[in-house]
């Protein structure tokens, strides 16, 4: 971030979020959510760096000042985009200053518009070239990569303000408490996030299952994308305190998601049928199983077959912590979060096309999580 | 102004104040203290050898404790800066060329509120031959900061502007803490233990008092002078 | 150059009767520049008002100035008394040190440097009143680093007992290190003497002269004006220069 009024990077670097991931007083395992979600694995994740190039800068008009970025970028998560339509992102924050208890005032908003074909990266779960070769060497099975790029936005809006309480003292211990209360509210979409060939995933779905027969049965069918958008709501609100300067530091958060358009999609393209219909089949241990009904626990999903809009949607968490530099080497992190619902989200393993995870993935799932996290650093 | 003017002026200001003193009235009074009285607290002077071993001589005072509150027997309130706030004349008063006298003994300062004229000499004293500074933090005079080292046993100091009491501490000691007050005119007094106060060679004339005290704040009272009559006012500080 | 030598007292006369004509007014510092560059580049730490209380100050240890009572650390002026412009042009120009957050604002130009100095001094304009009786201070010429003056330094290192402070060994560590405040009741720490790039004042043999004789207002460091001669106070700064500052240098005899 330059002070110039026009800046210019070219190259491998984080957007100029609002709130970047690298300023957090909290800990990493605390991300902020609305920036660190993906659709799926290998798919677009705002507070990842990007390649591009970027104009940003910051003009100051007494005491007010503004503060912009525009960039076009094309690839995350350190690796290329695989098209040539490039990704716009825009920010835009006015801010300005004021004397007393109340010092500073920030408002912004940021959007970001992008293309990306999500079915060919590296090192997700979707068919690559050598997965396909191999499926198609070892099995006759013609498994598709979809071609189509997928179109994908981001907007949101942002607040920050500071304040500075008068100093006190609490018996010897001098207090002067500045106090930084932030927000950010941000809306995403995904007109796809999936890449499941209707039938793919499903092997046998006509109750013909195993052995050769699934085999020349994919083979034949020309592939017919199942389109799954994804769309998200959420933000967060914090505040980081500094109780004692360059010493303790208090640190609250309050994180919240709601996927309002999850995956709930008919599979099969049979209405109704949210989740594996019994007799199925899906590849695991290396072997191929069937299986009688969902492979997700019910209770994780609660029962879409029912009804979809049953289904589990939000997550949120609490975290609250501090951060005192006792002496002088010495950092003792304290951190505790308290998360409803987990964003469902496994790790596949590598050129392993399985179902499973592409079921299992992109959605909430109910299953919560409290932990505690206490962290001695030392630091000379 | 220059020297010689001032210097002018103080003459004058003397002549006036001779004749002040001759004819004038007085106001006297006890100031005391009604409330709990609070268990000051004490000081670790472990750091400073020679303090410790100057207060363990003197059992009465040790171990040393804080100044803030001076009771004397019937809760009579030293350490309290009473003055003539408002009523006295425009005029330049005379300046006493006699120093007052603050002395650094046993990592403490004796007398713990003092007071002087604008320009009046003040004289600090080192008797405690250890390292002192002389750190003066008022808002209108300069702020001083002198080094007070074992072999200096005495710096003449003064100041320009009036101002009510302001701290005077040594960084040295984090304990030692003091107060100097400087006034225009020669109307005040400190109280000693005994609550005591004098004020003398008042015009006749309505005049507003004005009681100081580092925690407290200020208590204000009002008094008619008339004749060379001296009047009593005493006041309570409660908390 | 002959031609240049005979012109000069022509020229001299040009100069000398313009000047007689037209005396220099006293050039209005342009406090709206001054302001531009205190709210582009000072405004964070030290505030709108000045009073040392922007945004960030809460985050710094060491406080940044509050400029609304006239007292600054580094000055040619007495103890006690308002810099002069060139004293916070200085400060401005060099920063206060390494381990401070007041950086070196050279950057800035130079017209820009001089109004915001003015601009500065309106937050205090009573103290700054003062300014005209604010003498600066005779520097002599530097006594010889010799053996001598360098035991002498040592002597009235002792003898003033630095060392309650600083340390014995200057490392920053004596007696009454940990209880130090400035004159706005903040915590501050007196810099280990072997570490010269912390100075706030600099660490030239003629900067630890000023800091010696004229002390650092608002911070615990007292002047040794009053108690020590000019002499003395070179001996002592030869010592301090020998011994922490730059040690391992030959002395000169």
């Amino acid at each position: 971030m330059g002070t110039g009024v026009v800046n210019l990077k070219i190259g491998h670097f984080e957007l100029e979020l609002p709130f970047s991931d690298l300023r957090r007083l909290s800990s990493a395992i605390a991300p902020y959510e609305v920036y660190a979600i993906q659709g799926v694995k290998g798919s677009f994740r705002l507070s990842s760096p990007q390649v591009g190039i970027a104009l940003n800068g910051y003009k100051q008009m007494g005491l007010n000042a503004l503060r912009y970025e525009a960039a076009l970028v094309n690839g995350t998560n350190g690796a290329f985009d695989n098209n040539v339509e490039k990704d716009f992102y825009g920010r835009l924050a006015f801010s300005r200053l004021f004397d007393g208890f109340l010092k500073s005032v920030r408002l912004g908003g940021l959007y970001y518009k992008g293309m990306q074909n999500l079915r060919d990266l590296a090192g997700n779960p979707y068919p690559t070239a050598a997965m396909r070769d191999y499926w198609g060497d070892e099995f006759s099975i013609n498994v598709h990569a979809n071609p189509e790029n997928a179109s994908f936005y981001r907007w949101g809006i942002d607040a920050s303000i500071d304040l500075k309480i008068p100093d006190f003292s609490l018996g010897p211990l001098p207090l002067g408490w500045s106090i930084n209360l932030y927000g950010q509210y941000l809306v995403g979409h995904d007109d796809d996030i999936d890449m499941t060939n209707m039938n793919m995933p499903y092997f046998g779905s006509s109750g013909d299952a195993g052995g050769g027969d699934i085999h020349k049965s994919l083979a034949s069918h020309d592939p017919d994308w199942l389109t799954r958008p994804f769309d998200y709501s959420g933000g967060f609100v914090g505040a980081d305190i500094i109780v004692l300067p360059a010493k303790f530091y208090l640190i609250g958060r309050y994180d919240w998601l709601t996927a309002s358009n999850q995956w709930a999609d008919p599979v099969d393209g049979v209405d109704g049928a949210y989740v594996r219909p019994a007799g199925s089949a899906s590849w695991l241990d290396g072997e191929i199983r069937r299986y009688n009904g969902d492979p997700m626990p019910r209770g994780m999903t609660s029962n879409l077959q029912a009804n979809p809009d049953d289904a589990i949607n939000s997550l949120s968490r609490i975290s609250i912590g501090f951060r005192f530099h006792f002496i002088q080497p010495v950092t003792l992190i304290y951190e505790y979060s308290s998360q409803q619902n987990l964003w469902g989200f496994p790790e596949p393993p590598p050129l392993m096309y399985n179902p499973d995870w592409v079921a299992g993935m992109g959605r909430i799932v109910n299953v919560d999580s409290n932990w505690h996290m206490i962290m001695f650093m030392f630091a000379f | 102004m220059d020297k010689r003017s001032k210097l002018r002026l103080a003459g004058v200001g003397y002549f006036c104040l001779l004749t002040l003193l001759q004819a004038g009235g007085g106001v006297k009074g006890t100031v005391t203290y009604s409330g709990k009285v609070p268990r000051l607290k004490s000081f670790n002077m472990a750091i400073e050898a020679v303090c410790v071993a100057k207060h363990e001589n003197d059992p009465e005072n040790y171990p040393a404790r804080s100044e803030a509150l001076v009771l004397g027997a019937g809760n009579t309130m030293g350490n309290i800066y009473v003055r003539i706030a408002s009523g006295l004349p425009e005029r330049e008063w005379e300046v006493p060329s006699e120093p007052v006298v603050l002395n650094q003994d046993g990592c403490q300062y004796k007398p713990h509120v003092i007071a002087l004229q604008v320009e009046q000499p003040i004289k600090f004293l080192n008797s405690d031959g250890v390292l002192h500074n002389l750190h003066t933090i008022p808002e209108e005079n300069d702020e001083t900061n002198v080094t007070m080292p074992p072999f200096l046993k005495e710096t003449v100091r003064s100041f320009e502007y009036a101002e009510g009491p302001f701290p005077i501490k040594c960084d040295v000691h984090p304990w030692m803490g003091g107060f100097i007050a400087v006034s225009e005119h020669p109307f005040f007094d400190i109280t000693g233990k005994d609550g005591k106060f004098e004020i003398s060679g008042l015009e006749d004339g309505n005049y507003q008092l004005e009681f100081w005290h580092e925690k407290l704040g200020t208590r204000t009272a009002d008094v008619t002078i008339s004749g060379d009559e001296t009047q009593t006012v005493d006041i309570t500080f409660s908390r | 150059m002959k031609t240049v030598i005979r012109l000069l007292p022509v020229l001299g006369l040009a100069l000398s009767t313009a000047v007689a004509q037209d005396p220099p007014a006293a050039q209005e510092p342009d406090l709206v520049l001054g302001k531009k560059v205190y709210l582009q580049s000072c405004v964070v730490c030290h505030g709108i008002s000045g009073k040392g209380d922007g945004i960030v100050a809460g985050n710094l240890l060491v406080k940044p100035r509050n400029f609304t009572d006239g007292r600054f650390k580094v000055r040619m002026t007495p103890n006690g008394k308002v810099p002069l412009d060139s004293d916070l042009y200085r400060t401005i120009n060099r920063g206060m040190g390494h381990d401070n957050a007041m950086p070196a604002w050279a950057n800035l130009k130079v017209d820009e440097k001089n109004a915001v100095v003015a601009y500065i001094k309106t937050f205090a304009p009573k103290k700054f009143a003062r300014q005209d009786r604010a003498k600066e201070i005779v520097i002599p010429p530097r006594t010889a680093a010799t053996v001598e003056s360098i035991a002498e330094g040592e002597k009235w290192f002792t003898a003033i007992q630095c060392g309650k402070c600083h340390g014995e060994t200057g490392r920053g560590d004596g007696v009454s290190a940990p209880t130090l405040v400035d004159s706005w009741g903040y915590k501050i720490v007196p810099p280990d003497l072997s570490k010269p790039w912390l100075f706030i004042g600099g660490s030239e043999p003629v900067d630890l002269y000023r800091t010696l004789r004229t002390g650092l207002t608002g911070s615990a460091m007292p002047t040794v004006d009053g108690t020590l001669t000019e002499d003395q106070t070179w001996d002592l700064v030869n010592f301090l220069d020998y011994n922490f500052i730059r040690p391992g240098r030959s002395v000169p005899r």
